[in-house]
């Protein structure tokens, strides 16, 4: 039986992704975009002027809940281009005609674009880590909430590798994966008071409970986002085994305007939802519970 | 070896490849020749399992192409016309990753990625980045990584494109050497001088439908039922030519090529000899006169008319 994940893929991908100059920029960009965010956040809970273990728990909250958002849309948009580029540049025909089969490149794709999100994630620990010096937060609800951290990442990707199996082109797989996985975390956010159970599907939802507590069990929490990555895993490997050589070789007549009013759609229900879910999102419990 | 039945390949409503079988034998380098959308990439495409055709049947050492294609693919080497490389990568990397695709032992594999970049004369760029190789560089190291796996047939479309004189030359060495080595190589092209070097016989496309195939001794027999003669009189007499040969019925063509005459005739020796005395009875003196031979280009001109699928 053949394996799944293919360990040439994966490392071919972490060196294709990872090295470069645009891999450097994009990390620097994330870790300075991490930086200011942790800084706004603590300064924004009176750190200086209040009890430093507010300003460590608002700034520790508020920095998670923009690293889930990261978190994800990063996962999304490392995922993407990853099967639309190799039809593009011409090296699809070529892994085509080795022995790796799609179910193998997919899961070797899927792995990998985890891995290069995971790190980038890993990477900013130790600024995140900076916050705990004020306290307010502790071991356990720090690594919970890494730990819904990391599923969002892989939930971003499998959203990102769905959209490039399905859409052929980059041009169109990575703003529908970039808008959809800003969408999914804010939309079923923002539907926290409607629906609970939907609300859980959004990682900013997860990594709530899992700083906060409220007696859900973390697994629970982070559970149904994860339910809904599998989901969306399946269907990427679906999509792609199923008659991959007939739409890579001949892609299917590209109904432009298709993917413009999908583009469109996305982005008024997400601009939508982000004003909404902002206000949503907000746990009352950070506060009002005094939990130290 | 390699059998293609009656292959049909369309694309929506156009037919790129009208009804094709070929048989190419074990250890054989076959080319295949015809203008830019003859159907010469999506017949090596289909062969390699890249494309789903219409109709027809496709094997592969007696492998069904369309029905077992990763067992076909684990003896097949194919090349592209155009293709992409992970830039990023070193050369090494490169075909480390590819040979790896190959459940290659370890061992074996680092073996054979030294012995495939001496075969192409890139072990001096083993480290370098694949980015920043020349177009040459890049065809050669996809040759090299179609050879990983030490495959017995190999399908190189159109392997010299883009490349320099020099470029194609070598590859055309390469392609000889491995044709050498008993390998079964279908190599499209439409430079017709590397393929009449390389190879032992030839197929002729144009728009999807095979004109001709077999070995190229034969196929410019095919296209050779006329003799061509370069006649060269003295005194530039080339009108005198003409009036002399107006009644000659074997003449097919007479062409003035500056103080020469381009004749043909029907292929007999008998033809010439009564040519012959007929110039010099009419007054015409003869300052030479050669036989041109008829080349596989001479033979692609005849057959094709360069129209497109």
């Amino acid at each position: 039986m053949d394996p799944i994940i293919s360990v040439s893929v994966v490392r071919r991908e972490l060196r294709q992704n990872l090295r470069g100059p645009a891999a450097l920029v994009l990390e620097n960009l994330y870790l300075l975009g991490i930086v200011v965010a942790a800084v706004v956040a603590v300064f924004a809970y009176g750190a200086g002027t209040g009890p430093g273990w507010v300003a460590g728990e608002g700034g520790f909250y508020w920095l998670v809940i923009i690293q889930a958002v990261l978190g994800v849309v990063l996962g999304a948009t490392i995922a993407a281009p990853s099967m639309t580029v190799e039809s593009e540049q011409k090296t699809l025909d070529i892994l085509t005609t080795t022995p790796l089969s799609s179910t193998g490149l997919i899961w070797s794709k899927l792995l990998s674009s985890f891995l290069v999100g995971a790190a980038m994630l890993s990477m900013s620990v130790p600024i995140a880590a900076g916050v705990f010096v004020l306290g307010g937060v502790s071991l356990g609800p720090a690594v919970a909430t890494y730990v819904v951290l990391y599923g969002a990442v892989a939930l971003g990707a499998a959203w990102g590798l769905f959209c490039s199996a399905r859409l052929v082109r980059t041009a169109a797989a990575v703003p529908v994966a970039v808008l959809g996985a800003a969408g999914i975390a804010f939309v079923f956010s923002g539907l926290q008071k409607e629906s609970p159970a939907l609300a859980a599907f959004s990682p900013l939802t997860s990594v709530r409970y899992a700083v906060v507590g409220q007696g859900v069990p973390l697994f629970m929490a982070a559970l149904p986002a994860w339910v809904l990555s599998g989901v969306l895993w399946l269907g990427a490997i679906l999509t792609l085994g199923e008659g991959a050589k007939e739409r890579l070789v001949l892609p299917p007549l590209r109904r432009q305007w298709r993917v413009r009013c999908l583009f469109a759609a996305l982005a008024f229900v997400m601009c939508l939802a982000a004003v909404g879910s902002m206000g949503a999102v907000r746990p009352e419990g950070v506060w009002s519970s005094g939990s130290t | 070896m390699i059998s293609i039945d009656d292959l049909v390949i369309c694309y929506g409503d156009l037919v790129a490849v009208r009804g094709v079988s070929l048989e190419v034998p074990t250890g054989a380098v076959y080319g295949l020749v015809g203008p830019n959308g003859a159907g010469k990439t999506s017949l090596i495409r289909a062969l390699a399992g890249l494309l789903v055709p219409e109709r027809g049947r496709l094997s592969i050492r007696g492998i069904d192409v369309q029905g077992n294609p990763r067992a076909v693919r684990r003896f097949l080497g194919y090349m592209p016309d155009f293709f992409g490389v992970y830039d990023h990568l070193t050369v090494h990397e490169y075909l480390e990753s590819f040979g790896q695709l190959y459940d290659l032992h370890p061992a074996w594999l680092t073996d054979r990625i030294r012995q495939v970049l001496e075969f192409t004369d890139l072990t001096g760029k083993v480290d370098a980045e694949v980015g920043g190789l020349s177009r040459g560089m890049k065809q050669r190291l996809c040759l090299a990584r179609s050879l990983l796996h030490d495959p017995d047939v190999l399908l190189l479309d159109e392997p010299a494109s883009g490349v320099d004189p020099r470029g194609r030359y070598e590859l055309r060495q390469l392609i000889a050497q491995l044709g050498a080595a008993r390998k079964t190589i279908l190599v499209s092209s439409h430079i017709l001088p590397e393929l009449a070097d390389v190879c032992n016989s030839v197929a002729i496309m144009e728009r999807g439908n095979l004109v001709a195939c077999g070995p190229v001794a034969s196929i410019s027999g095919q296209a050779e039922p006329v003799r061509i003669l370069n006649l060269r009189p003295l005194g530039g007499e080339v009108e005198r030519v003409r009036e002399v040969l107006h009644d000659f019925a074997p003449l097919r063509q007479i062409t003035e090529r500056g103080n020469e005459v381009e004749l043909q005739v029907a292929d007999r020796d008998e033809v010439v000899a009564e040519l012959v005395e007929r110039l010099v009875a009419g007054g015409v003196r003869i300052g030479s006169l050669t036989e041109q031979r008829t080349d596989l280009e001479e033979a692609y001109l005849r057959l094709t008319h360069g129209e497109l699928a």
